[in-house]
């Protein structure tokens, strides 16, 4: 009997069991398991056979569900401020014991970083290793004024892997698998553009996707970018979206009247009021960096071009560029408008914020608001002032229409 | 030179830097600004430039500078940005920025907004600064660097010129270590306040004159008896102790500044420029040599260990950790600080400050209830 073909949603959830399952029995495989950032070229890790596990996924997860109180308060207890990035008190309050009810990471045996979207990481992983005693590698991917990343750059980057690839062999106590890191290289550039394929589909007018999911659907873009699985599961996005809109349907309910950039990460714990507020107003979020920011494409067995594509993201840029990838979305996906988080954790994506909301607006009239908020400190986040902006930016819209 | 004299002169430097700067623009010097945290200031002087610290103003009422950031970004770069919109720098012809955190890299593109006019030069320091690559890395960004500032200037800088630039600042480094060791050999020889404006008026001053008055002023503090001394020996971590009323209230209460750690002070000379094979080089292999820098990657998280050697070198009897609001860097690494300062069996006090803060009256009841508590403590301790 022919196992019958899971639909995206519980497609979703067997790879993500599998996924977990994978990273709580590495140690009885005998692997060795590694925390590292967002945007860490997992490519060299996966050829090494080590399972990576994100602890700013858990942080999101642990935000969407309710259940970041705890360690923030642990982070606190143990002296830090509440100032910091709540990503990282999370983390840093997580790892005084590896315990929560909702979801959870093993322990790792090392912590690499890579410094191409968060500069405070370096920091935060810096006192994961001194906590836990373990090894600590840095891939220094530099800010670039330059508008993106230069020779120069790219050269010391190169050098950097290099270098990642002496430790690991020494780590991992057995020569790097350059076969294998050629394989890996293919799949995460399947991966890549599997995910930018699905994630597309919000450009059609009106969307067959609903742009919240995009915030769903990219954990395994995030967690798993080195797997076959993952690719598939992409194309089946892509699939059933094609099917939607050749029924003319869309996975969003309401009213796509209003067609919203949302600029920043999400407010994890309040995803559902935000999702209801800007549903109530007509708003569908279809613009967002984050179809850009995870498809991380190169030429294939090109270090210098992984070099490139990991020192490229959006978030360590110039000004200009920062301007001009906002500009790129809103016009790619024909935006009527924008929402910004502020967001009191993330000072790389708010401090350059009000001069990119500016220059932004005087490129494309477009109307925006702006909004005080935090990717995962419930404290940070007022639902009321969230309501009185989207119901000022759905004015202003409307507004602007009726010029 | 007196003594006092020589402070005066120091003092006069630190109180009046727009002055100076458009003396040296009268003299047709070109003036290149500094801004935090390292910058090759030898490049500068051997280009013939003047170089002129971009640290902020002290007590700064913000307003415009809303315009760029929000309300959680630190002082230091709030009013960097306050001041440059209100033409502070306008006498300026470029100014060096580095993105030693996530704050300076946004500063380094806003500050292009806030003052069109002021031609940024940008610094790419290598968080990997320990690998061969790095310093490689460093050579070239250093040539871009040294390329641009030739340009600004109209002269070039040579081999020979930089040599001289490198040795300058490194005789200008070695009088500043010679005094601060002085100071903790000698507690209360000056006040707090002096010995920041003796320190801070490096990055105001011709670094010719400001070598010769430091070696100066130590031959002098080298002559004084040890002064009576009953008070507390201080050790200072963080970004700076400006406002400067901190350091008067640390004067009233009895603390003396015995050593620190600080980002404008001690950090910006306690390590030489090496040999190297030509001067460039140098200049990049001088941040090799740095231990547990926290603006820098740090896989072995060292700052706390080396708060502690010098602690106990300094025979501290308290630390004072200065956390400028908003600055991360310095916020993940308090814990581990206190836990460092503590097992030694010294107390810390964790003093939230601003560099735009008005009101005086939190720190000083915080600052004189650490001095009682010490005292107390002290007390306790000779009893038993």
């Amino acid at each position: 009997m022919s196992e019958e073909k899971l639909n995206s949603k519980q497609l979703l959830a067997k790879l993500q069991a599998e996924y977990m399952d994978d990273l709580y029995k590495a140690h009885e495989r005998g692997q060795k398991i590694a925390w590292v950032n967002g945007l860490f070229p997992q490519e060299f890790l996966e050829a090494m056979d080590i399972q990576v596990a994100y602890p700013e996924n858990l942080a999101a997860t642990l935000g969407a569900k309710k259940g970041v109180t705890p360690y923030l308060d642990a982070c606190e207890a143990l002296g830090y401020s509440s100032d910091l990035c709540s990503y990282t008190r999370l983390g840093l309050g997580y790892q005084e014991s590896f315990q929560s009810d909702i979801s959870n990471i093993p322990r790792p045996d090392i912590i690499l970083n890579c410094t191409n979207i968060c500069g405070l990481c370096v920091k935060w992983f810096e006192n994961t290793a001194k906590r836990l005693q373990i090894p600590y590698i840095l891939i220094d991917t530099p800010f670039q004024p330059e508008y993106d990343a230069t020779e120069n750059d790219i050269d010391y980057i190169v050098g950097q892997f290099k270098d990642m690839i002496r430790q690991l062999e020494e780590f991992c106590g057995r020569p790097f698998d350059y076969e294998k890191f050629s394989r890996v290289m293919k799949t995460s550039r399947r991966v890549a553009k599997a995910w930018k394929r699905a994630t597309d589909y919000v450009q059609n007018m009106p969307s067959p996707m609903d742009g919240f999911n995009m915030f769903n659907y990219m954990i395994l873009a995030v967690c798993c970018r080195g797997k076959e699985s993952t690719a598939d599961y992409y194309d089946l996005i892509a699939e059933e979206m094609e099917e939607l809109l050749q029924k003319g349907e869309s996975q969003f309910k309401g009213n796509q009247r209003h067609r919203i950039m949302w600029e920043g990460i999400a407010v994890w714990p309040y995803l559902g009021q935000n999702y209801k507020t800007m549903k109530a107003n007509d708003m569908i979020m279809i613009g967002s960096f984050y179809p850009a920011e995870w498809c991380v494409d190169y030429e294939q067995d090109d270090i210098r071009s992984i070099a490139r594509a990991y020192a490229n993201r959006p978030p360590i840029g110039s000004l200009q560029r920062q301007i001009d990838v906002r500009c790129d979305i809103m016009k790619c996906t024909n935006c009527d408008g924008a929402l910004y988080h502020v967001n009191r954790s993330c000072k790389i994506l708010s401090f350059m914020q009000p001069a990119v909301r500016k220059a932004v607006y005087e490129k494309n009239h477009k109307p925006y608001v702006t909004f005080d908020g935090d990717q995962t400190d419930p404290g940070g986040f007022s639902p009321a002032q969230f309501e009185t902006r989207v119901q000022a930016l759905r004015e202003n819209l409307e507004a602007a229409a009726k010029e | 030179m007196e003594k006092s004299e020589i402070i005066r002169e120091m003092q006069h430097a630190v109180a009046h830097i727009r002055e100076t700067v458009h003396e040296k623009k009268q003299e047709g010097k070109k003036v290149i600004g500094c801004a935090p945290i390292f910058v090759p200031e030898e490049l500068v002087i051997a280009s013939g430039a003047f170089p002129v610290g971009i640290w902020g103003g002290q007590k700064v009422s913000l307003s415009g500078s809303q315009e760029y950031f929000p309300p959680f970004a630190c002082s230091v770069v709030q009013s960097i940005t306050e001041l440059s919109m209100k033409g502070t720098y306008d006498d300026v012809d470029a100014i060096m920025l580095t993105s030693l955190c996530d704050t300076l890299k946004c500063m380094s593109q806003t500050i292009q907004l806030s003052a069109p006019k002021l031609q940024p030069i940008f610094i790419k320091h290598p968080q990997n600064y320990r690998l061969e690559c790095a310093v490689e890395y460093m050579v070239k960004e250093l040539n871009r660097v040294k390329e641009e500032l030739e340009e600004v200037t109209g002269n070039k800088i040579t081999e020979e010129s930089l040599k001289q630039a490198i040795e300058l600042c490194n005789r200008d480094r070695r009088a500043l270590l010679r005094f601060k060791k002085l100071l903790a050999e000698k507690p209360g020889i000056l006040t707090n306040h002096e010995r920041h404006d003796v320190i801070k008026s490096r990055l105001y001053m011709d670094r010719e004159r400001h070598a010769q008055l430091m070696e100066e002023l130590n031959e002098k503090l080298e002559e004084e008896p040890v002064p009576a001394f009953d008070g507390i020996r201080l050790y200072v971590c963080g970004v700076m102790m400006e406002p400067v009323e901190l350091l008067d209230i640390l004067d009233e209460f009895g603390f003396a500044i015995v050593g620190d750690e600080l980002v404008q002070e001690s950090r910006q000379f306690r390590y030489m420029v090496p040999e190297g094979l030509s001067q460039v080089e140098r200049l990049a292999r001088q941040i090799q040599q740095i231990r547990g820098e926290a603006f820098l990657y740090d896989p072995k998280k060292e700052r706390d260990d080396v708060i502690a050697e010098e602690c106990k070198d300094v025979r501290a009897d308290a630390v004072l950790f200065s956390l400028m609001k908003f600055c991360d860097t310095d916020e993940y690494d308090y814990p581990w600080v206190r836990d460092a300062v503590q097992a030694m069996g010294l107390p810390i006090l964790n003093l939230e400050i601003e560099q735009i803060m008005q009101s005086f009256e939190g720190a000083r009841t915080r600052l004189q209830a650490y001095a009682e508590q010490i005292k107390s403590r002290a007390a306790a301790r000779q009893t038993s």
